[in-house]
């Protein structure tokens, strides 16, 4: 090392080792912090055995064809990409039948809003509870309980190509909530704005339903 | 004690000072402003890091989002204030640069993938901006990259708080 170099390296190792030094700190004490050891993506995540064939989900989708210029969103891949996952799928017009089930009033289908707190406000499926699995912590509580006393879990996101509603089902199921009552619903709040489901603003059970 | 008012014993500012001050002040502005949006949304940024398939361990993927955001703040501050001038601006060079292979790489698998014009790409690189336009960005870092190389280059120590944190012998 020539003797002009070794100040203009010492330096630059005391500017990366401090920047880092304060950078994990500024994440540890924010609240939107990332958790170093969490596997948001279920990379390394042993997947959920596949339901058997005429599973509820099975049955109830035999038939039902998703509405002409696929406005899920969802590709072949990102169908096949969920079943390796081991998770179910559930469509549109099955998520619809859910709804007006009378077993949605009193808990017994519960719906999963799996984005993030400040779009869950903008809008989401009446009383559908928020768990932004990325802030778990904050949404846990109150959202597993209620998974558990339900027998069909609906979780959705955006729809198109967002994965946050599989992974909070993996989070879920990771959770001990059994994987043959969690559905995805691939669709998501666009589809279901799009035909025409009514949106509640706000927080759950705010009554602002549009 | 004798003070001079004289403007003329004060050292001259070059317009090679000025240059230097004007790259620190883009770069750093740049980067805090960035850095900054990321920081109020890591689990964004750590989507669009995923997106760039640069490696599958979640531990990695975790220290590079929760640390690199805040590292960009950090690092504006001190080259806007004036710190450690060069190395903060070399350690930029080095980052825009690979930041602009990674945008570049994922750009070109699109274009080979969907088979649509180089120029009419449109993505999120997750450097905190959204979605841009794949030409404007690359052209943007290209700027941002020679702003920053030359302020790790060129030696000037006009409006900088502490230029350098050690002693240098040139």
């Amino acid at each position: 090392m020539t003797g002009a170099a070794k100040p203009y390296l010492q330096e630059l190792a005391v500017i990366v080792t401090g920047g880092a030094m304060i950078a994990f700190l500024a994440n540890a004490l924010s609240p939107n912090g990332i958790d170093l050891t969490k596997d948001y993506f279920h990379l390394n995540t042993t997947r959920p055995a596949v339901p058997p064939e005429g599973s509820v989900s099975t049955q109830s989708d035999a038939g039902i064809v998703e509405p002409p210029g696929n406005p899920t969103g969802a590709t072949d891949a990102t169908a096949s990409r969920l079943a390796a996952m081991g998770l179910q799928r559930v469509r549109h017009q099955r998520v619809v039948e859910l709804y007006h089930d009378p077993r949605y009033e009193v808990g017994e289908i519960v719906f999963v809003d799996a984005r993030n707190g400040d779009a869950y406000r903008d809008g989401h499926i009446p009383k559908a509870y928020p768990f932004d699995h990325y802030q778990m912590e904050d949404y846990v509580d109150e959202v597993f309980p209620a998974c558990e006393i339900a027998d069909q879990v609906v979780i959705y996101c955006n729809g198109g190509e967002c994965e946050d509603s599989e992974f909070a089902a993996l989070d879920l199921i990771q959770l001990g909530l059994p994987a043959k009552k969690v559905y995805v619903y691939l669709g998501g709040i666009t589809q279901w704005q799009s035909q025409g489901g009514s949106i509640e603003l706000g927080p759950r059970d705010s009554g602002d339903i549009q | 004690m004798s003070h001079s008012l004289d403007p003329s014993s004060r050292p001259a500012v070059s317009m090679g000072d000025r240059f230097v001050f004007l790259a620190r002040v883009t770069v750093a502005l740049v980067f805090i402003y960035l850095g900054w949006v990321k920081t109020a949304d890591p689990a964004s940024f750590l989507k669009q890091l995923r997106e760039f398939e640069f490696t599958e361990q979640p531990l990695l993927l975790n220290l590079v989002a929760a640390a690199l955001p805040w590292f960009e703040v950090y690092c504006g501050v001190l080259l806007l204030a004036g710190v450690g001038t060069r190395s903060v601006a070399t350690i930029f060079t080095v980052m825009l640069l690979g930041f602009t292979a990674l945008v570049l790489n994922r750009a070109l698998a699109i274009h080979t993938a969907e088979e649509i014009a180089f120029c009419a790409i449109a993505l999120d690189c997750g450097c905190g901006s959204g979605e841009v336009n794949i030409c404007k960005k690359l052209a943007q870092n290209a700027g941002l990259l020679a702003c920053a190389s030359f302020a790790a280059i060129k030696k000037s120590y006009w409006l900088a708080l502490k230029p350098a944190l050690f002693p240098r012998n040139a």
